[in-house]
């Protein structure tokens, strides 16, 4: 099945993927869900002529029971300019039913040498979702999802999981230290490959405090057990400050999580900033 | 929970639509009266379906629906099925290349030896012609429609119809309350006329204030929806969501309202019924299937109906008006809690109901409030 999925984007191989796209498939990428045949082929034709037909660089799979992930990236041959996706799908194994296909569209802007609004100006129009207002807060007695509640990992692996998961609902910096280890290869949509945690927290921060009641909602989790690692399908919600006006948004984010004796060896932060910037009309926020 | 999952019945999730269009199981369910061919009633509306709509063949609805079969939309009621046949060449016409791709059929074989299916369907379309919605837009649009058949020996006799046209609009760039507006303008029939009066008058007398305690000892199927209407519907208490919903459930409601867990859906639920906080809800259908050995499908038609109180500026002057909706859910149960929710109802036709009925002429959008 993630061969399937990489042949399409290193050989074009449409009529492969085909057979394992039922009627019902339902293919999210850029914050635009496409359904069927026509429109999933449609998504497909755009991206292999923006990308061209790379090499795969680099992948990581995350294989679960219900859900499953992968990462990977794609190089030009002399490696100077890449592309990275990645992928949360249901499956069973013959047949994909859903997958939410989320590209770092700004090395999208890097490969093609075009700035975010030229990127902006070519993705398809996101779904129009109607955000409605909640109350974000805590309380003491209120129920929000913590990854236990979607998944079953071994202690170990759910105590990190859940101190990560805290970082970013209940803002417990104090935390990556305890659960990263120094040299984790920290990679982040929009800012790039960091070693040890010190970028990513400041990315945290800054994203945090670049919106108003920010709240963070688990959708899905898989996890590998064969290769220690985790897939987390999630997203924040929140009142973004662009300039002078407040627009309510919601960053999805795919994040990929490797361990080593319980310690976060390497992440992938996956969000498409220049999708988010298109569905809510906002300013590239790390311009 | 009090559900015994039937393997043998055609499951949609996980099937190629080639599987689907030429079942090679046995015949599973008695159907007197259906053509042969069918093997069950999941078959026969998932058959009968592409038919009509993806192969175009719009006569065949002669062939699949009797001829005084009464259909209740919130934007009109139709009758025979002449009217059925002209409504579908013309939607066909709106939006020629309109896919009808089933997602779920939940189904309950009734006392009366009738067969009651509930089809979840998701369509791609894309407006190349003029509609009721307006002119063309020549843009796709992606649309979730529930239709809930009485189903009797090969023919629909009966059918209740609630589309999301709101996320629809909403994806050709058009406006909500514009298109109210121009809905408005359509005079329904003294039939459509004396079904909307009736059905609010019966939804307005349901006893809101009783408690309808749900516990392990007393969980069923029809309990546990009946609780979820007047738990979180009529008596509005929201901290229960937590009995009803898992804590990341996957919500969605019309006009693009996507959530997951119990504090957005919460939200969705509270902004929603701000706009008529005197709402009373109704669950007047209920059908229950297994999707797997650990997870059940719940089919609801449900009618709320209560007094408008605007959120929208543009909308004040209809202040006090009835609010009635004809309202269809999907549940994904697991666990006696809500792990997917599909509710459809046609927003822009609520609110023409609405402008309808108050006798105002409203601005467009490009005319100012």
């Amino acid at each position: 099945m993630f061969n399937k999925l990489i042949e399409l984007y290193t050989k074009g191989d449409i009529a492969q993927l085909s057979q394992s796209i039922l009627h019902s498939t339902s293919w999210k990428q850029h914050d635009f869900t496409a359904y069927g045949n026509m429109q999933i082929e449609k998504l497909w034709l755009k991206s292999l002529e923006q990308f061209g037909f790379l090499t795969l660089s680099k992948k990581q799979v995350v294989q679960g029971k219900e859900f499953s992930a992968i990462y990977f990236e794609l190089a030009t041959d002399n490696e100077e300019k890449s592309i990275s996706l990645t992928l949360f799908l249901e499956h069973n194994n013959a047949h994909f039913k859903r997958l939410h296909c989320v590209i770092d569209t700004t090395k999208l802007a890097q490969l093609l040498a075009l700035t975010p609004e030229q990127v902006i100006a070519q993705l398809p129009a996101p779904d129009p979702l109607f955000l409605s207002q909640f109350d974000h807060q805590m309380h003491p007695q209120s129920y929000h999802a913590v990854p236990q509640d979607v998944c079953e990992m071994p202690d170990g692996v759910n105590q990190t999981i859940t101190q990560w998961w805290n970082i970013w609902q209940e803002k417990h910096l104090a935390s990556f230290d305890k659960i990263y280890s120094k040299d984790a290869e920290i990679n982040v949509a929009g800012i790039g490959v960091n070693h040890g945690f010190f970028a990513l927290r400041k990315f945290q921060l800054k994203l945090h405090n670049r919106m108003n009641r920010s709240y963070c909602q688990l959708e899905n989790i898989c996890f590998d057990s064969d290769k220690a690692s985790v897939a987390v399908q999630w997203h924040i919600d929140g009142d973004y400050l662009d300039g002078d006006t407040i627009k309510r948004i919601r960053i999805p984010v795919i994040s990929i999580i490797e361990l080593n004796d319980n310690m976060i060896v390497a992440e992938q932060f996956q969000v498409d900033w220049l999708a988010i910037c298109k569905g809510y009309n906002l300013t590239y926020p790390f311009a | 929970m009090s559900f015994k999952l039937n393997n043998k019945i055609t499951k949609v999730h996980w099937q190629p639509l080639t599987k689907l269009l030429e079942p090679s199981g046995d015949k599973t369910q008695i159907l007197p009266g259906f053509d042969g061919e069918f093997i069950d009633i999941v078959d026969y509306i998932i058959r009968i379906t592409h038919r009509i709509w993806e192969q175009k063949n719009v006569g065949l609805c002669y062939q699949y629906y009797s001829d005084i079969c009464p259909v209740y939309m919130l934007g009109g009621y139709s009758e025979c099925v002449e009217q059925v046949v002209q409504n579908t060449l013309k939607t066909i016409a709106a939006f020629p290349d309109r896919s009808l791709i089933g997602e779920n059929v939940i189904w309950k074989e009734e006392e009366d030896k009738t067969y009651y299916s509930s089809h979840l369907i998701t369509s791609i379309m894309t407006n190349t012609g003029n509609s009721d919605f307006g002119l063309a837009t020549n843009k796709t649009g992606r649309v979730t429609t529930i239709a809930d058949c009485v189903c009797f020996e090969n023919k629909i006799i009966k059918e209740w119809l609630v589309r999301d046209n709101s996320f629809l609009i909403a994806q050709l760039g058009l406006d909500l309350i514009d298109a109210a507006i121009h809905f408005a303008k359509l005079v329904p029939n003294d039939t459509f006329t004396t079904w909307y009066d009736e059905e609010f008058a019966r939804v307005r007398q349901k006893e809101h204030r009783q408690i309808f305690n749900l516990t392990d000892e007393n969980w069923t199927v029809e309990t546990f929806v009946q609780s979820w209407a007047q738990t979180l519907f009529n008596q509005k208490q929201f901290s229960t969501l937590t009995g009803f919903y898992h804590v990341a459930a996957a919500h969605q409601w019309p006009g693009g309202r996507k959530s997951t867990g119990l504090a957005q859906i919460s939200g969705t639920i509270i902004q929603w019924l701000a706009q008529c906080p005197d709402a009373k809800m109704t669950v007047d259908h209920v059908a229950v299937v297994g999707f797997d050995e650990e997870t059940i499908d719940i089919a609801l038609r449900w009618s709320v109906a209560g007094t408008y109180t605007p959120h929208d500026n543009r909308l004040n002057m209809i202040k006090g008006q009835r609010f009635f909706v004809l309202g269809c859910t999907h549940l994904r149960v697991r666990n006696k809690k809500v792990i997917k929710e599909v509710t459809v109802f046609d927003e822009i036709s609520l609110y023409a109901n609405i402008i309808r009925e108050s006798g105002q002429t409203l601005p467009l959008l490009e005319q100012g409030v």
